[in-house]
């Protein structure tokens, strides 16, 4: 008796709140990973949003505490470089005495740039690709197929490679594009430009899929309008997938960024990426190795929060699908 | 089948082009020749550079030169480096080929080697310490990057327990004793495919357990060992082995970091250096046999599974 009025409340909020969208919500709070995952995830944009201000120092600030003569290398402690954390420089200091705390977290600010910049660019191109595809003519789908072929069997770090070798630091003369370097917005777009081939066959199929189900053909019988159709049946069903691949994105590019930044054709210096810290900071792991187990640990949170997330939504949205 | 099939490798071929074409463009775009990245180098003439670039043709249109590399590479030849003067392209990435394709190829049998027995043991302790121990390593070695990853096991394996030379990577392939010192790159290479695998292979392996027919045996009263290996393993592994191909390329084709980390001296690195160094020929080597070799093990995805799975049909 008790567990049925215990029920009730519960079944009067569904009915109040009810939808693709709610009944999701309501399967992914009820994950706790991917509920952690997702407050660390607002967390970490947060301080990236606001690193100018979380930031105790400049990152290219030098704390180099010898005034003026030679530093010597031999003794790197005396001169303020590679400090152990202290409550000065919570991440300590790397090997020009800079502060790695806010160095990280400038770096931060450059890895979730990466990643959202692909998630933008690639749901842009993929959800237009892939709805095109899906309803045009039949030489439409195939022309469109076969360009998606081509750029999903070109060699991704190839791809990043040239692109940034055929630029440089520059597009088309600019420098600077909305206050951005223009070498950065090429990596990333590199990076976006790689990943948009799944995202496009993914909705495509799931719009192939979705028109010959049941649901559409039973709106359609009780007389939807075409767009009622598309917008309230199909948009939301093919939503799902689409926006778990898209969160998936986001751990890929931040990869990208560092593993490109580490071999030396991503984010150049003095620029702080995260990946530009891991590499920077290997040279002088031995003297110094909390320099590197920072940035790597913010590294792996990100990805790892990305990830639950990712697999939390995967969950939500299709609740037929088992782990 | 036939039919199918050539439409396959016709498609592929037109994919093949367009590759050549887009890196063409691209790698001319880049600003600075062959000649004059070396001329700025070791200050020759820059009548010297325009006598050169003549010889080889790099002043004709670029149609007239992409023309002329599609005929020759239809010929199977690759054409000359520019870096290594008088090698030719083929010669030289024969030589790079090799240390890539054995690390790629020790990196798979690691991946299914390892990663497949510890998904199949998670699926069948489900929610065991297996079950948490399998997923702990595969989280751990999805989150971190392999050059992390790398640099991980280069400064565990190499420096603390001595157990590898640091420089393993210099004459990686040329001998049988070699070869131990592919295991580290191998392993950072592998990692996320293994993670990947291990959690398919629980998956897989989950939702066949869950199944009617393993019921059945079980009602049967077959033994516990003979339904996993018998029944229930040879079904999950459908999605896995299908995965085999794309794995195999991605590995072979994506190891520039780690060659540059090991110092492996494979077709990795040597596409980094060639991009550098504008040596057209390599390039487009580079490029061309990275494209196949993706092209390929794709192609070989949707021709394989109708063998491992009978439902599935070709359609052309």
């Amino acid at each position: 008796m008790t567990t049925i009025t215990g029920a009730l409340p519960a079944t009067v909020h569904i009915q109040a709140r009810s939808g693709f969208f709610w009944d999701a919500f309501r399967r992914m709070r009820r994950n706790r990973a991917a509920v952690v995952s997702m407050i660390v995830i607002a967390a970490l944009v947060f301080v990236a949003a606001f690193a100018d201000v979380i930031a105790p120092y400049s990152p290219a600030e030098q704390f180099l505490t010898t005034t003026g003569g030679i530093t010597d290398p031999l003794a790197p402690r005396s001169t303020g470089k590679f400090e152990r954390p202290s409550p000065e420089h919570v991440f300590g200091t790397d090997q020009l005495a800079r502060d790695v705390f806010s160095r990280t977290v400038v770096g931060l600010r450059i890895s979730l740039s990466a990643a959202f910049f692909a998630i933008i660019v690639v749901s842009v191109i993929g959800v237009l690709v892939g709805t095109v595809a899906a309803s045009g003519p039949r030489f439409v789908d195939d022309v469109l197929m076969r360009v998606t072929d081509i750029a999903f069997s070109f060699p991704d770090l190839l791809f990043i490679v040239l692109l940034r070798a055929a630029f440089g630091a520059s597009i088309f003369g600019f420098t600077h594009i909305l206050g951005i370097q223009a070498s950065l917005l090429l990596l990333f777009l590199a990076i976006a430009l790689t990943a948009w081939p799944t995202m496009a066959r993914l909705i495509r199929g799931q719009l192939l899929s979705i028109r010959e189900l049941e649901y559409t053909v039973a709106a359609q019988a009780i007389g939807a309008s075409r767009s009622r159709v598309a917008l309230r049946h199909w948009l939301p069903n093919a939503m799902g997938p689409a926006i778990v691949e898209a969160t998936f994105l986001a751990p890929r590019a931040i990869f990208a960024e560092a593993a490109l930044s580490f071999i030396g054709i991503g984010v150049s210096p003095p620029t702080p990426s995260l990946g530009v810290l891991i590499s920077e900071h290997f040279g002088w792991m031995s003297i110094n190795w909390t320099g590197v187990a920072f940035p790597t640990l913010v590294l792996a949170l990100l990805f790892l929060a990305f990830q639950f997330f990712g697999d939390g939504l995967r969950d939500a949205f299709d609740p037929r699908a088992r782990r | 089948m036939a039919r199918y099939i050539i439409g396959r490798l016709l498609q592929s071929a037109a994919t093949l082009f367009f590759i050549a074409l887009i890196t063409f463009l691209m790698m001319h775009v880049v600003p600075g020749g062959p000649f004059e990245a070396m001329a700025g180098e070791r200050g020759v003439s820059t009548q010297f550079v325009a006598a050169q670039e003549s010889y080889y043709g790099l002043d004709d249109p670029l149609a007239e030169q992409f023309v002329r590399y599609l005929g020759n590479l239809a010929r199977g030849d690759l054409g000359l480096s520019f870096a290594q003067r008088g090698q030719s392209v083929t010669g030289l990435m024969l030589d790079k080929i090799w240390p890539s394709t054995l690390l790629g190829v020790m990196s798979f049998a690691l991946v299914f080697g390892l990663g497949m027995p510890l998904g199949v043991l998670a699926a069948i302790r489900r929610n065991s310490a297996w079950d948490y121990i399998s997923l702990a390593i595969s989280t751990l070695l999805a989150a971190v990057p392999a050059f992390v990853l790398a640099f991980i096991l280069l400064i565990v394996f190499a420096v603390w327990l001595g157990w590898f030379d640091v420089r393993l990577g210099k004459g990686f392939g040329d001998s049988v004793g070699s070869l131990r010192n592919g295991i580290l790159p191998a392993l950072a290479l592998g990692a996320p495919a293994m993670a990947l695998i291990s959690r398919l292979t629980r998956s897989s392996m989950l939702d066949v357990l869950d199944q009617d027919y393993i019921r059945t045996a079980r009602a049967k009263g077959l033994s516990r060992g003979g339904i996993y290996v018998r029944h229930a393993l040879r079904n999950a592994l459908i999605p896995v082995v299908t995965l085999a191909g794309p794995v195999l390329a991605a590995l072979v084709t994506g190891s520039i970091i780690v060659e540059q980390i090991f110092g492996i001296p494979g077709i990795g690195s040597a596409f980094v250096t060639s991009v550098f160094q504008r040596d057209y020929g390599m390039i487009m080597g580079t490029t061309m046999f990275y494209a196949t070799i993706i092209l390929v093990m794709n192609l070989s995805v949707d021709l394989i599974y109708p063998f491992v799975d009978p439902r599935v049909r070709l359609r052309s």
